[in-house]
């Protein structure tokens, strides 16, 4: 037994080496004083991150990437939670076809639904806005709130929702006190996991976005078409630093954990 | 929460951005009573445009001063020009962008799309001093109007590691030299640049642009390992030793020699490519004014010199004088005669067949590894 | 009966939300796509409407080739994914929620730096004359893993592997330990807890990851472009292709929805067999 969790947490550790490796490289270029990209290690320098600050594009971007990821996430995640209910409340008619045409937006190449959108939205005279993103966004991450949402309801019983409502529980007080918390971890991880593929969504927001409105992987993207330097490793260093002090301090101030 | 995002990220660039300009060009006008007529104080003129070295030297080269005339201030659509083209056709009538930057053979397809139109010759007095060889594109060429302005020409190149080629290449027919199989970065399909490598490769294999079927087959002996789009996409590789040759835009790889990758690169004796840039007007703007001091400006020598020095794109204006230095970066004076225009009519109209091609019998035949 | 009807309209009512932002979002621009996929183009040249440009795709043996080798890449690469997920998911399941948060959160992060940085950390570290590959050529001779399908799988995995293992952790974090702790006492030895508790018990988050995964990997389109090799097309490259440099939108659309027709089915079997095997 105590091997086999020895061996669990010695593949654990291989995978986190797999998965941080490619991101580690490019973190260390980012205090390389080298101009060039890759760079032997010359000197250790702050002068990338310095000149993050001449491109205050890139900081509007990134606002802008994290408004649309929360509140393009948090609509996702709530229609995700009513909707996944009710096709896992009773067999609804047609649950799997339905269950599947709501996985949609994950089958379609987001670059040929984006431009549609964009078509459509020129077809109704209707202008790009931060709303018109959000909710195409919504539409984009919902697949993935819903698959987490349905197979927490898959460990959910219903029989409790009765319980409650025997004792004097209205259905929406049912809903709230007993189906949320529990449902909770994989609201939160489907939460996540939609807010991470929003703020990385390049196909849509290409088409999608307006001097005001761009994201950051559009900038950045953009960018990288006529330049790949140190400030780039910079940069991602810097998101990455955000987001884990982000995470920490709602861990520690709401206690809301992705793996709860 | 929705209607908060776009309204505070509206405040804090408008606010810094156009109030500061409205307030000089108040002031200023207060004060020296009527000193420019300020055209269009307060508005935004939008500019859809590549991002990094074009969108920062337009910031840097010609924002100030294009403010200090007009009163307005510039916003930047930025992305590729394939997805920016396709907002275009989108927003037909209703067009975010004021300006479109693109290649003359994008400017000839948005003509014909009706989305890019014509400016007044009169309102660009810097027009007057363009080489007539910039002027690539013929629609709405004419004595009263002008499809855009040419802005800058660049090349497209071969290059390689002079660490590692002993001979240095003089010819596009290098390209196939053995010693590059699986280490050539070569244009994608998609690539501007793609239809003429078809003419070349037809030329060196005795056919001709109207008689391409040889070069499609002389294409498909090359033995790239990688594809490209952006010099991004490949630099990584040339340090690492995996690719040792290169076709590329002259102006990025006096960028990476400045940066210390290990590159040269040659004017190939049948002619670099030559890519002519424009600045054009979006058909249904409601700024022509604007837009046509903006397209002024990015004529003027001043600008075109220092986009020639910092970012090595070279000058279109006549008046423009390189010290040879800068010369010798920049698509100018003698190398001109290296340089090889196509007529980026031919280019829009080959496009679609020609690429399907490349797909179906040249990218089938690149398994080089 | 009337206990049933008024449930059978409260899920309707539940499932409204979600409905009408497919609607807007999926629905109404799909229906643009599917009508664009059915018109004649610089390509492909018919009167009228029609399927001319499915013909188109069939037909040719290099799109053809195409389709497959795409779902082919996405598929493998799911499968190492789930391979290499599920044990780590399982060392999660036993971890206090603070500790297994921490180590799910470090497994997101290189996601958040972006694609393209994560790419050019890859074209680095595994380039023939980089710091992995160049050591070992001696002795295995070359590798060659960027600019190859292997390039291409290596970074598809790396990016849908943190989905994967979040959604079978979260999954498998709700089986109590109880029931584990019961069939130990009966004698049950590790492979058949597993095999009879937690991967029944899993199915509902291990089909979760499969589609999340497939999906993410069939659509993924800057890991082929970087670290494929030249003749390495898939049918996202194809699209963008279409989209972005011969703006032909119609045949776009026809590759698109041939890909979501594809892909909905598979999908859509996919869950059937997987509730079937939960119900038996």
């Amino acid at each position: 037994m105590k091997a086999l969790r020895g061996l669990g947490i010695g593949w654990l550790v291989l995978v986190l080496i797999f998965l941080l490796g490619p991101t580690l490289v490019v973190l260390v270029d980012s205090i390389n004083s080298a101009t060039s990209f890759p760079s032997p290690f010359e000197q250790a320098t702050l002068r990338w991150y310095r000149a993050l600050g001449e491109h205050e594009e890139f900081l509007d971007a990134a606002i802008n990437s994290v408004e649309i990821a929360l509140a393009s996430s948090a609509i996702a995640t709530l229609c995700a939670f009513l909707g996944g209910f009710a096709l896992s409340r009773r067999r609804v008619r047609f649950g799997h076809a339905i269950s599947t045409a709501m996985l949609s937006p994950l089958f379609i190449p987001e670059i040929v639904i984006g431009l549609a959108i964009l078509q459509v939205l020129g077809l109704v005279a209707l202008p790009l806005s931060m709303l018109t993103l959000i909710v195409a966004h919504a539409v984009f991450v919902l697949p993935m709130a819903l698959r987490l949402t349905l197979s927490g309801f898959s460990r959910f019983d219903f029989g409790l929702l009765d319980a409650a409502r025997s004792l004097g529980a209205n259905p929406a007080r049912a809903m709230l006190a007993v189906t949320l918390p529990i449902l909770r971890p994989s609201l939160i991880a489907g939460f996540t996991l939609s807010a991470v593929f929003s703020f990385v969504n390049l196909p849509l927001s290409m088409f999608l976005t307006t001097p005001r409105t761009a994201t950051l992987p559009v900038v950045v993207f953009a960018y990288m078409e006529s330049r790949i330097d140190p400030m780039i490793a910079a940069l991602a260093t810097l998101v990455v630093l955000i987001a884990a002090a982000a995470t920490i301090g709602v861990d520690r101030f709401l206690r809301i954990r992705i793996l709860d | 929460m929705q209607t908060k995002g776009p309204s505070t990220s509206l405040s804090r660039r408008t606010l810094i951005g156009g109030l500061g300009a409205g307030a000089t060009a108040g002031l200023l006008g207060s004060r020296a009573g009527l000193a420019q007529p300020a055209i269009g104080k307060g508005s935004v003129l939008t500019i859809s445009t590549w991002g990094g070295v074009t969108s920062d030297g337009i910031k840097n080269f010609l924002g100030a001063e294009f403010t200090k005339q007009t009163g307005a201030t510039l916003a930047f659509d930025i992305g590729g020009q394939g997805a920016r083209y396709n907002k275009l056709l989108a927003q037909k009538g209703n067009q975010t962008a004021d300006v479109f930057f693109g290649t003359d053979e994008a400017l000839v397809s948005g003509q014909r799309a009706g989305v890019l139109s014509t400016v007044r010759r009169k309102n660009i007095p810097n027009a007057a001093d363009v080489h007539d060889w910039a002027s690539t594109v013929k629609g709405g060429l004419t004595d009263e109007t002008l499809p855009g302005v040419p802005y800058t020409l660049i090349s497209y190149v071969l290059a390689y590691n002079p660490d590692v080629v002993k001979t240095a290449p003089t010819s596009w027919g290098d390209l196939w030299r053995p010693e590059f199989k699986g280490k050539l970065a070569f244009a994608s399909p998609v690539h501007s640049a793609m239809p003429f490598f078809v003419i070349i490769a037809a030329e060196l294999a005795g056919g001709s642009a109207k008689n391409p079927d040889a070069g499609f087959k002389k294409l498909a002996e090359l033995k790239p390992n990688k594809l490209t789009v952006f010099w991004t996409d490949w630099a990584p590789q040339l340090k690492t030793g995996d690719t040792t040759a290169a076709t590329e835009f002259d102006y990025y790889l006096d960028t990476m020699k400045r940066d210390g990758y290990p590159i040269a690169y040659v004017l190939p004796d049948e002619g670099a490519i030559a890519a002519a840039e424009y600045a054009a007007p979006v058909t249904g703007s409601k700024n022509p004014e604007l837009i046509e001091a903006f397209l002024n400006l990015m004529l003027d020598p001043k600008v075109q010199e220092s986009f020639a020095v910092q970012t090595f794109q070279g000058p279109t204006n006549k008046k423009v004088v390189l010290s040879a230095e800068a010369a010798s970066k920049a698509a100018y004076g003698d190398k001109l005669k290296k340089i090889r225009f196509f007529d980026p009519v031919f280019a829009a109209d080959m496009r679609p067949a020609w690429t399907e091609r490349m797909n179906t019998e040249v990218v089938p035949a690149w398994q080089s590894r | 009966m009337a206990r049933l009807r008024s449930g059978a309209s409260v899920s309707a009512w539940l499932l409204a939300p979600a409905s009408l932002l497919l609607i807007a979002g999926i629905a109404v621009p799909l229906c643009a796509t599917i009508w664009l996929s059915l018109s004649p183009n610089v390509l492909v040249h018919f009167d009228g409407k029609g399927l001319g440009n499915f013909q188109y795709l069939f037909k040719s043996k290099y799109y053809y080739g195409v389709i497959i080798r795409s779902l082919r890449i996405a598929a493998e690469a799911t499968v190492i994914a789930l391979i290499v997920a599920y044990p780590v998911a399982l060392t999660l399941r036993r971890m206090a929620s603070r500790r297994a948060s921490a180590v799910g959160l470090a497994m997101m992060l290189p996601v958040l730096s972006g694609p393209l940085v994560v790419v050019l950390g890859w074209m680095i570290l595994l380039s023939d004359g980089g710091p992995l590959l160049a050591p070992l050529t001696p002795y295995i001779g070359r590798l060659r893993i960027v600019g190859s399908e292997t390039g291409i799988i290596v970074g598809i995995v790396h990016f849908i592997l943190p989905f994967t293992v979040i959604s079978l952790a979260s999954v498998l974090r709700l089986i109590p330990e109880n029931l584990v702790e019961a069939a130990r006492s009966l004698g049950a030895t590790p492979l058949e807890i597993f095999r009879r508790v937690l991967l029944p018990l899993s199915l509902p988050g291990l089909l979760s990851a499969a589609i999340i995964g497939f999906s993410l990997a069939a659509s993924s389109f800057i890991a082929p472009h970087y670290l494929g090799g030249p003749a390495d097309v898939t049918l996202t490259a194809l699209v963008a292709q279409f989209v972005l440099a011969t703006f032909n939108g119609e045949m776009a659309a026809a590759v698109a929805v041939l890909l979501l027709v594809l892909m909905a089915a598979i999908i859509f079997l996919l869950s059937i067999a997987a509730a079937r095997s939960v119900r038996t």
